[in-house]
């Protein structure tokens, strides 16, 4: 898998928005206090769904939306399952 | 006291969800993920805490549309925040009296001896005795 920056060529540093479950209190004083924060989502799923969600991934440089591209042999993968079960149909 | 639990009664601890962010970094065809940082702010951690007060400023504002009544147990459920304790929903915003109204006219002429003393603080400031010119 690969990211890109299509605006600026950064391929190293980019930003991905993600749910968390936050956990915290009221202090007495009207202030939050964060107990716990717990990730929601899978970073893998967010990655390969790039482009199907609203919310992108983005370089963290200048903000672009960044492309992802699976790996080659990943789409051969998927090309020889999906002929195969054609086949089997 | 800001919010409520009605099943279990804890007002101090619940959860929310909210969005963060995190970095992906690429190096020799590695992927790590790790908190966004710039050089004078964890982009991560500001994100977190802004985006919790946020939902928390607009459940404890908009209570109208944070609250959904089910007509089956008559009761109220949060649709932003739920009870760290018991995980409920039933999370609300405690009751309080509402303020006697009285016409505007009245609040004024209650007021107006508070009001006088204040602004003839302000006057008799102006006229304090100089002790120092320029
Ligand atoms: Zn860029
Ligand atoms: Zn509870």
């Amino acid at each position: 898998m690969k990211i890109v920056c299509p605006a600026c060529g950064n391929h190293k540093s980019f930003l991905i928005p993600l749910w968390v479950r936050c956990t915290f209190k009221f202090n007495e004083d009207g202030t939050l206090s964060i107990l716990h924060v717990r990730q929601l989502e899978s970073l893998e799923d967010k990655i390969v769904d790039q482009g199907k969600t609203s919310f992108a991934i983005t370089c963290k440089d200048c903000g672009a939306d960044a492309l992802v591209t699976l790996n080659e042999y990943e789409n051969l993968d998927n090309q020889k399952a999906q002929r195969a079960a054609l086949e089997a149909l | 006291m800001k919010l409520l639990c009605i099943r279990c009664g804890n007002y101090t601890y619940f959860e929310t969800d909210i969005t963060g962010i995190k970095e992906i970094s690429a190096a020799d065809g590695l992927m790590t993920i790790d908190n966004a940082r710039f050089p004078d702010f964890d982009y991560t951690e500001d994100t977190i805490r802004n985006n919790l007060k946020d939902m928390v400023d607009y459940v404890l504002k908009e209570d109208d549309s944070s609250l959904v009544f089910d007509p089956e147990t008559e009761t109220y459920y949060n649709r932003f925040i739920t009870c760290a304790r018991c995980g409920s929903a039933k999370v609300i915003k405690p009751f309080r009296p509402k303020r006697r109204m009285v016409p505007l006219d009245q609040e004024l002429e209650e007021n107006r001896e508070e009001f006088n003393a204040l602004r003839k603080e302000r006057t008799d400031e102006n006229s304090l005795p100089r002790l120092w010119e320029p």
